[in-house]
């Protein structure tokens, strides 16, 4: 099991946001959480990242306690996510954007990039390196030398996954990435999804809007409503339940 | 005992002259989020524009020269805001405060300059005899211009609370503070609210300005020292909160006047800037304030 | 992927100009102490140069702060103030006590000692303040550091035996142009060293946005006070720099107008630069003392209104160049290997 979640509770104020979650992500699964708007999808990402503290309930990554960690220490467990509206290092090139989430692997001390040794050439040759494979992995390789703020909408999204994937993550949550897409665009987004998970050792997480991507990729989904988990299961099943239905029902966009 | 009741007036006359500072700090930071470093120095413009209309107008009374004093730096608060800042409205945060604290040096320099870099005494205009009655029943040794600046300063703070709680400019103020995004599509004038608080935060520091120099000296580096103490008080109150900044200027003002009374005067400063770090750090959005939200 | 593309040029570039600054400081240096061609070789502009060096270690290390770790520090002189201070007790009262150094070392020794004594005394001071500050955020931060600053001020005019508010006196000279020069070229070559390696990239991500680093696995308190304690030890040389150069010093040199003028220079000079840091002091620095000339020349009772032009500069520049001479751009000798 990668990722288990256990009776999770956020308030806010008076607000509970998250009432009683629970999840088990396996090692190379691909679930979704889906939801009207202000259903408690993305507290359920600030959560698990540690960006909140939950009032009750327990996270585990594998055999690890998640529970009460801060944001970057969860992160180098093996937790990586991308964010609805994305958050690149956009005075950054996008090569260093990578070359960045390499950090906790960089080789050297402090004093070795003072003094500029040796192994510092070395191991800043070999991050070089890693982050250009990596970048040629997401068709990125010509863009290396620009500002990551000045790519267009569609690769800033695939930059914010690159760079998610470069710290070598167990589980991937990715928020929303269809969001403000094209129907082409989106169906490029799904393959890229299908690609990182045949290509990478790890399980992802889905949060989306747009039912169609939920359903091309999750064996699996969860339906929120309220911060309360109306439904879950296989998409076909979940889709056809009039409770799914009734939530979805004030919104514009009804479940495919 | 007579002491203790001395003391507490002295704390209260400097708590007064602190809050009237402390205003324009809260009042600019809840509107636009700038920390107007250059607000200390209007107070001490203020104290040297008081000055000059006593020593020129000499046959102004108190209460004529006081309100012209308030007005003129009024208008020199609103000048700097419309150059300097108003540009800058959408510019990074650091701009704007590095420019609010070239704005501060430069007032300072330019009245040393002008005026020199003498501390002078503003011409006594207040009565100094002792409450008599102060005297007979507390055995407290106060004076008339002590009692008045206290007064006069609370009347002042009254009449900032009608303003922002009665009168649609105080709504607007509020409703700017609480949203700057929303108000301009509900037909309010934004400039103009943003010029009326720097007017109303600069008269107020002004009359701080000539209270001080009435109770104490003024000299061109006051707004530094004075500017700093009543910021602390703003941020210890919690910046942003009317309220806040009186109640943090008169509880600093205790601070300090026990420390210089009963402890040293070398302190009184380590002891202010302690406090504010110490307070902080367990209270990070100061007493009155509202707390923030992570928000991802 | 092909082999990476090696282009030196950049490297060498860089070692050159260093060595070139080097290579016409030394002469410079002994042909003014022997006083030969006095009407080219003035000590006066030996001195300006000297004061160009102390500013450059200052304005750059601030500049690791404000510009690449995107953080609002406003406590720089208070560091220097510890540097200077630590120093100048180490050379006027420890090591005279300490005992007669062999006399052609003895300077350099000295020299060497105080600056490490300087800077280890500020970094320590900076680890802490450091700290206490990162528990804060944003606006907060600077005024926490500003409040530090008077702190560190405060304290020392309540030390006796610094000197307490009439200042520190007696201290020996030990500073010279060439060791200034030394040491801005240290200063230079190791924050170009440390901005562009990881720890460079990590500083730079939090600046552009701390919520995505730290959900990289970077711990923002441990990132961002090893930039405060790396910055604060070079204000710290700076400071002990000064105090053996001046000779005396006092609190009040270390208030916060010596901090707006360190920020002043910055912020002309541009954000996140180095080549902006050394460009803003040299501008600045010409600027001034031309201005002084100027006024003293034709308007001497006007000579003191120049401490209106550096506000005024500073405001100018915020209204209509709001990233400086060089921000976030570099001098193709100072820019990383690969992209030049």
């Amino acid at each position: 099991m990668a990722l288990r979640i256990e009776g999770l509770v956020k308030a806010f104020g008076g607000l509970t946001a998250v009432s009683g979650l629970n999840l088990d992500l396996g090692d190379r699964d691909i679930q979704g959480i889906i939801g009207p708007n202000g259903a408690g999808k993305t507290t359920v990402f600030n959560l698990i990242t540690g960006i909140y503290q939950p009032d009750r309930g327990r996270l585990r990554l594998g055999e690890q306690e998640l529970t009460g960690l801060a944001p970057d220490a969860i992160a180098r467990a093996g937790i990586a996510r991308t964010f609805q509206n994305i958050r690149l290092f956009a005075h950054m090139t996008v090569l260093d954007n990578i070359t960045m989430a390499l950090h906790g692997r960089a080789g050297y001390s402090l004093w070795e990039a003072v003094l500029r040794t040796g192994n510092y050439r070395r191991q800043e040759t070999r991050l070089r390196v890693e982050s250009r494979d990596h970048l040629a992995r997401f068709g990125l390789a010509d863009r290396q030398q620009e500002l990551a703020g000045s790519l267009p909408y569609g690769e800033q999204r695939r930059l914010e996954i690159a760079r998610a994937l470069a710290t070598g993550p167990k589980v991937l949550l990715l928020d929303e990435p269809a969001a403000g897409m094209n129907p082409k665009e989106v169906e490029e987004l799904i393959l890229l999804i299908r690609q990182v998970h045949r290509d990478f050792p790890l399980a992802i997480l889905l949060i989306e809007h747009q039912m169609p991507v939920v359903l091309e990729l999750c064996a699996h989904i969860q339906v929120l409503d309220f911060g309360q988990t109306i439904a879950a299961g296989a998409p076909q099943d979940v889709t056809r339940n009039p409770l799914v239905i009734e939530a979805y029902l004030g919104e514009a966009e009804a479940p495919a | 005992m007579d002491t203790v009741i001395q003391q507490l007036f002295n704390a209260a006359q400097l708590g007064a002259v602190y809050a009237l500072i402390a205003l324009g700090y809260s009042m600019v930071y809840g509107i636009i989020r700038l920390i107007n470093f250059a607000h200390g120095d209007i107070f001490m413009l203020g104290g040297f524009i008081g000055l000059l209309l006593t020593t020129h107008l000499g046959w102004l009374p108190f209460y004529l020269m006081m309100p012209l004093a308030m007005l003129l730096t009024a208008l020199a608060g609103v000048a700097i805001e419309r150059v300097a800042y108003r540009r800058l409205r959408h510019a990074q945060r650091m701009s704007v405060v590095i420019t609010t604290l070239g704005v501060g040096i430069f007032l300072e320099n330019l009245v040393r300059l002008t005026v020199g870099p003498e501390t002078r005494q503003l011409p006594a205009r207040l009565p100094t005899a002792p409450v008599l009655w102060l005297q007979n029943t507390l055995g407290a040794f106060v004076t008339w211009d002590k009692l008045l600046i206290i007064l006069l300063s609370l009347a002042l703070m009254a009449i900032l609370w009608l303003v922002i709680n009665k009168t649609l400019v105080g709504t607007a103020m509020r409703a700017v503070a609480d949203n700057k995004d929303v108000v301009p599509l509900m037909g309010v004038n934004l400039n103009l609210i943003i010029a009326a608080t720097f007017a109303i935060g600069s008269a107020l520091a002004a009359a701080g300005g000539i209270f001080y120099g009435q109770a104490y000296s003024i000299d061109p580096y006051m707004g530094i020292d004075l500017g700093w103490k009543a910021f602390i008080a703003a941020v210890i109150g919690g910046i942003g909160s009317i309220e806040g900044a009186v109640l943090g200027s008169f509880l600093l003002a205790g601070v300090e006047v026990l420390t210089v009374a009963y402890l040293s005067s070398n302190l009184k400063n380590g002891i202010a800037f302690g406090l504010l770090i110490l307070l902080l750090l367990v209270w990070p959005s100061g007493i009155m304030g509202k707390p923030m939200l992570k928000k991802v | 992927m092909g082999p990476l593309p090696t282009s030196r040029p950049s490297r060498l570039r860089f070692w050159m100009v260093c060595g070139l600054v080097l290579a016409l400081a030394i002469p410079l240096q002994l042909l003014t102490d022997a006083g030969l061609f006095p009407a080219i070789l003035n000590p006066y502009y030996l001195h300006l140069l000297t004061i160009i060096g102390m500013n450059i270690i200052l304005v750059a290390s601030l500049n690791l702060l404000n510009g690449y770790l995107g953080e609002f520090a406003l406590g720089h002189a208070g560091f220097m103030a510890v540097g200077a201070y630590a120093a100048a007790t180490l050379a006027a009262k420890v090591l005279p006590a300490s005992g007669a150094l062999p006399p052609i070392l003895g300077t350099v020794l000295t020299l060497g000692l105080t600056l490490a004594g300087a800077m280890l005394a500020a970094a320590l001071v900076g680890y802490l303040v450091g700290l206490v500050t990162f528990k804060t955020v944003g606006d907060y931060l600077a005024i926490i550091t500003l409040g530090f600053n008077m702190i560190i001020v405060n304290a020392i005019q309540n030390i006796d035996a610094l000197g307490g508010p009439r200042g520190f006196t007696g201290i020996p000279r030990n500073t010279t142009f060439l060791a200034v020069i030394v040491c801005t070229v240290l200063t230079v070559a190791i924050l170009r060293n440390l901005v562009q390696s990881s720890f460079g990239r990590v500083w730079v991500s939090i600046r552009e946005n701390a919520i995505a680093a730290e959900l990289m696995g970077v711990d923002l308190n441990r990132a961002k006070n090893q930039a405060f304690t790396i910055a604060a030890a070079f204000a710290g040389l700076a400071g002990g720099l000064w105090a053996q150069y001046q000779q005396f010093i006092t609190p009040r040199s270390f208030d916060y107008i010596k901090t707006t003028e360190i920020l002043v220079m910055l912020y002309l000079g541009g954000m996140a630069s180095l080549s902006g840091s050394i460009l803003g002091v040299v501008a600045y620095t010409l600027l001034m003392e031309l201005l002084r000339n100027l006024l003293s020349a034709f308007a001497p009772q006007f000579a003191e209104w120049r401490m209106l032009i550096s506000p005024l500069i500073l405001i100018v520049i915020m209204l209509t160049r709001q990233f400086g001479l060089m921000g976030n751009r570099e001098w193709s000798w100072l820019r990383p290997e690969r992209e030049s």
